[in-house]
């Protein structure tokens, strides 16, 4: 019954207001007018008795007022009522709504877009159940400073034996070819172990995953289908399964389709199994292995378990390898790791700036609406209601600036997604996941107080009388005005520090582009040919092939210069870590190297890459016969490992057990790897095996022929191509690209955060210098007629102009000031991706100053011109 | 002069719920009923008055109608529901039970 009577309620109080009210109001005048009857009644004129009635009854206002309260549903209405009345003064000034909507939904947009991106590299390292338990698996050494993937025995052993793991699974790449027809195409192919797919709590999208007796080394041949392989190849039909694959090696037979999104390799095309390796088989695997801990076993335990079980496994060579458990974003470029925090401090200062430009343009408008806000007070409405008004005001303009930045953050995802993808290792597409919701919402919310809340209270703390007597707003003027600067200050400071940092960036990327490579890119062609096992089984053999290649390619007409080596620059293959380097007759090196490209190079390589020899020679055609007698170093190389006096002539060894070598000849640095920061790549070029081949002469597998055409190195690509199609159609096609193309992808991550950094301090000095402008006109049109007076009693219009200039630049000095300072203090926190210039640098700091106060005082111009307009007349008699 | 008896939380309530016990009132009735009940002790006003009734007839304890007034003018008047009756007797029970209770331990040394 009572919840009946309840609903009843409710139901008259939301859906029947009009008569609700009109009841409720007849039932107040009905007291007052029996009241009045009763004094009547007792003997007093019915007018004085009125009057004593309603005196004694108080306001009829009042009493609705608090009837109406204890009403149910009353809340509810009031709310729907006064969200009505912001939509409508909101409605009311366009200009001002559409301003601050896409002000704010510029700044949440943006440092969503940014946030998103830094959680995804940064704080998911990898967005899977479980994710913060996943770890890759490799081997490491206390000789060398890089890690090993492990071998096949030792895999199985972990696989088998360690509890510290929930899952043990491994994968590696792997090029396949796919007899289609007469031709061959190359696919980019996975080997996984059985419970990949379940280790990241994904299923088949068709079919199944690999069975036990599929895994073993001649067992049936299966294999899976990439998702977009499957669409691409069969138009996705559903019969894929049971029907059959031709790769090289033979028929394999699909037994599913892995599902759209997997953990790695989104894009790669066939799944095979890996194939449990044979007990003696040692030698080092192209393995992956990751690796979920269990719940409550920390990495360093579990490291301790890898050993203890890997050690029990006989090792290959005399180097003992020990387990260690790796993070998975471990491998993340620097770059990425330190560039994404400042972007997203960046972008939260824009939005900072966004909303104080927000908060000023509702203090303005709230001294607009001072009459309407008295009257209110005056009438009885309490400081707090208005108070929420106004922040409900705010509050639609935060939600509808979120909702507009729900567009932009889907726009900068697209675009950012391009950039990251190349740079981070397989990893798949930035999704707006729930954290970064999360994060919206709550930016958004956060905007909505930080853009209401001061100027609620502000607005709200008037003194109703003086205000509605007229004489209040020429004085609000000077009490408004110091939070008012206060702000502006504030924001000029946070564009300060945003330029200064995006002219260090800026200085960074253009010393980048002017640093000497070491070698020259243009036209330079990389061809990476591997020679399969198969048919090149003697060192002999693939002598002879390399001769035949490298006579064929310098025949091309396209082509300038040829040569064949282990790699060509900006490349960086090789790399070694040394930790027993010795010169002849020194003390070995203390502190060890930590990377040396092991470069291994015909005599002519020099000349073909354009790496300039500054001391002594390249190899002579002896050294070219006798392995690995002679060296050559890069100058950094050199000067490390013996400063100030020349090596060319003496010996080396890398190792206390290598053999001796001598060096002769000493180059200049090369750029390879990556170009950011202050890293020093050494380079060391042993010569290239020329001599007859025995079966213990070492020739190489894999080995780059490194060109140098006439014209646009990519135009020679399909050539390239052809020629080793030519020489021999069993190797599998080659890996090609360009010097250019290479140095071009090394610089997209520098060239991003720069951009990135750039707009933001563009953008936040706009907004900077817009909320100055209106702060000023404001001011101006607040104080015509202070102007006007002073233009009555004689100032010039110089004069006038000073005062208006003097007053914008005031908090736009301060804030530079403020901000250089800061800017000098914080910038360091750059210095991992700057290179050629420090974080103090000097020209950025003055190059920024210069643009502030040219853009303030473009801001200040119009109001002030707007004040020397100013007719003395109309200002004195308006007000 | 009588002494200012405070009126507790809750036994406004309480007392609309006994002045309609007898007869239906309006609002300025209801008023005047409490002010003989309790022999001139309350002299509830509009402001405390109308809420309360409000929130009696919203928990259905009380019903509304529209009736004719003493001065020939439309008026809202209230009547107790059954419902309404069990609780005034639920309540006045309690009520009395919390009274000895007090008084006992208040007069105890």
């Amino acid at each position: 019954m009572r919840i009946l009577a309840f609903l009843r309620s409710l139901w008259i109080g939301l859906a029947q207001r009009r008569r609700a009210e009109r009841s409720l109001d007849d039932e107040v005048r009905a007291w007052v007018d029996l009241l009045a009857a009763e004094y009547e009644r007792a003997g007093m004129a019915p007018s004085e008795a009125r009057r004593r009635a309603l005196v004694e009854t108080g306001g009829i206002e009042q009493v609705k007022e608090a009837t109406r309260d204890a009403r149910v549903g009353e809340g509810i209405a009031t709310v729907v009522r006064d969200l009505r009345f912001a939509l409508r003064s909101l409605t009311r000034s366009p200009g001002f709504t559409i301003a601050a909507v896409v002000t704010i939904a510029l700044g949440i947009g943006a440092t969503t877009v940014v946030f998103s991106a830094v959680n995804r590299v940064l704080l998911h390292p990898l967005p899977f159940e479980g994710g913060e338990r996943m770890f890759y698996l490799w081997l490491g050494s206390d000789k060398y400073s890089f890690m090993l993937t492990p071998s096949a025995p030792v895999v199985d052993a972990w696989q088998r034996d360690a509890h510290s793991f929930e899952a043990l699974e491994s994968y590696s790449d792997e090029p396949l070819y796919w007899s289609n027809g007469d031709d061959e195409k190359k696919l980019h192919g996975v080997r996984v172990s059985p419970g990949f797919l379940r280790f990241f709590g994904l299923s088949p999208a068709l079919g199944r995953m690999f069975a036990p007796d599929e895994v073993v080394p001649g067992g049936p041949r299966v294999a899976l289908l990439g998702y977009g392989f499957w669409q691409r190849a069969v138009g996705g039909r559903p019969d894929v399964v049971g029907s059959s694959v031709w790769l090289r090696d033979g028929v394999y037979d699909i037994i599913g389709v892995m599902p759209r999104r997997v953990a790695y390799f989104d894009d790669a095309e066939i799944w095979l199994p890996q194939l449990a390796p044979s007990a003696n088989d040692s030698t080092v695997q192209n393995y992956q292995v990751i690796g979920k801990l269990r719940a409550g076993v920390t990495p360093a335990v579990a490291q301790r378990e890898l050993e203890a079980i890997a050690s029990r496994i006989p090792s290959s060579g005399p180097e003992r390898w020990r387990a260690r458990v790796v993070e998975p974003d471990y491998f993340t470029s620097r770059s990425l790791k330190s560039g994404l925090p400042l972007l997203l401090g960046a972008v939260a200062f824009v939005l900072l700036i966004a909303c104080t430009n927000v908060a000023l343009l509702l203090l303005a408008r709230g001294r607009v609406r001072e009459r309407e806000l008295a009257i209110r007070l005056a009438l009885g409405a309490g400081r707090g209601r208005l108070v929420w008004q106004l922040l409900l005001e705010s509050a639609v303009l935060a939600l509808a600036g979120g909702a507009l930045a729900t567009l932009i953050t889907w726009w900068g995802l697209g675009v950012l997604d391009g950039v990251l993808t190349e740079s981070l290792s397989a990893l798949s597409h930035t999704a707006v996941d729930l954290h970064v919701l999360l994060f919206a919402v709550l930016s958004t919310a956060g905007a909505a107080l930080f853009v209401g809340v001061v100027p609620a209270i502000r607005s709200t703390a008037l003194a109703p009388g003086a205000t509605l007597r007229g004489s209040a707003p020429g004085e609000g003027g000077r009490h408004g005005r110091g939070l008012h600067d206060l702000l502006i200050a504030g924001e000029v400071m946070l564009s300060v520090m945003l330029l200064v940092g995006a002219g260090l960036m800026v200085r960074s990327m253009i010393e980048l582009q002017r640093a000497d490579l070491g070698f020259r890119p243009e036209g330079l062609l990389s061809v990476g040919v591997s020679l399969p096992r198969e048919h090149y089984p003697t060192a002999a053999l693939r002598q002879e092939l390399a001769g035949r290649l490298i006579k064929r390619v310098r025949a091309l007409s396209g082509v300038r210069a040829a040569t064949i080596a282990s790699g060509a620059p900006p490349d960086y293959n090789g790399v070694t870590g040394f930790n027993g380097v010795q010169v002849e007759g020194d003390d070995p090196l203390a502190g060890g190297l930590s990377t040396v490209a092991m470069n291994i190079v015909h005599s002519d390589y020099f000349k073909v890459v354009g790496t300039r020899m500054l001391e002594g020679r390249t190899f002579a055609q002896s050294e070219l016969r006798h392995e690995q007698d002679a060296i050559v170093l890069s100058k950094g190389l050199a000067e490390r490992l013996s400063p100030g006096r020349s090596l060319v002539g003496r010996r080396l060894r890398f190792a206390p057990q290598a053999p001796w070598l001598t060096v002769v000849g000493i180059t200049e640095d090369v750029v390879a790897g990556s170009m950011s920061g202050s890293t020093r790549h050494y380079q060391s070029y042993s010569p290239y095996y020329d001599g007859p081949a025995t079966d213990s002469s070492y020739v190489p597998r894999s080995m780059f022929v490194v060109v140098r055409t006439r014209g646009d190195a990519s135009a020679m690509i399909t050539t390239m191509r052809g020629v080793v199609h030519d020489i021999d159609p069993e190797i599998p096609p080659p890996e090609i690209a360009t010097a250019e193309s290479r140095l071009a992808r090394m610089l997209t991550l520098p060239k991003f955060n720069t951009v990135a950094l750039t707009l933001f301090a563009v953008l936040a000095l706009v907004l900077a210098s817009v909320g100055l402008f209106g702060v000023l006109s404001y001011t101006v049109a607040r104080r015509t007629r202070e102007i006007g007076v002073r233009v009555a009693l004689g100032a010039l219009d110089g004069d006038v102009r000073a005062l208006v200039v003097r007053q914008g630049m005031l908090p736009a000095l301060l804030g530079l000031l403020l901000g250089s300072g800061a800017a000098f203090f914080t910038t360091r926190l750059l210095s991992s991706l700057l290179y050629g210039v420090t974080p103090r640098d000097a020209l950025s700091f003055v190059a920024a100053a210069i643009a502030l106060i040219v853009t303030a005082l473009a801001a200040c111009y119009i109001p002030a011109r707007r004040a020397t307009r100013i007719d003395p007349m109309t200002a004195l008699r308006s007000e | 002069m009588p002494e200012e008896t405070p009126l507790l939380l809750g036994t406004l309530d309480l007392l609309i719920l006994k002045a309609l016990s007898l007869q239906p009132l309006h609002g300025l009735g209801v008023s005047r009923r409490i002010e003989q009940i309790t022999k001139g002790a309350y002299t509830i006003g509009p402001g405390s008055l109308f809420p309360a009734l409000h929130r009696l007839e919203q928990r259905g304890w009380l019903a509304a109608s529209e009736g004719q007034s003493e001065n020939r003018r439309k008026a809202k008047y209230y009547k107790l529901t059954a419902a309404g009756k069990r609780q005034l007797e639920r309540e006045a029970k309690s009520w009395a039970r919390v009274v000895d209770v007090m008084r006992i331990a208040l007069e105890s040394s």
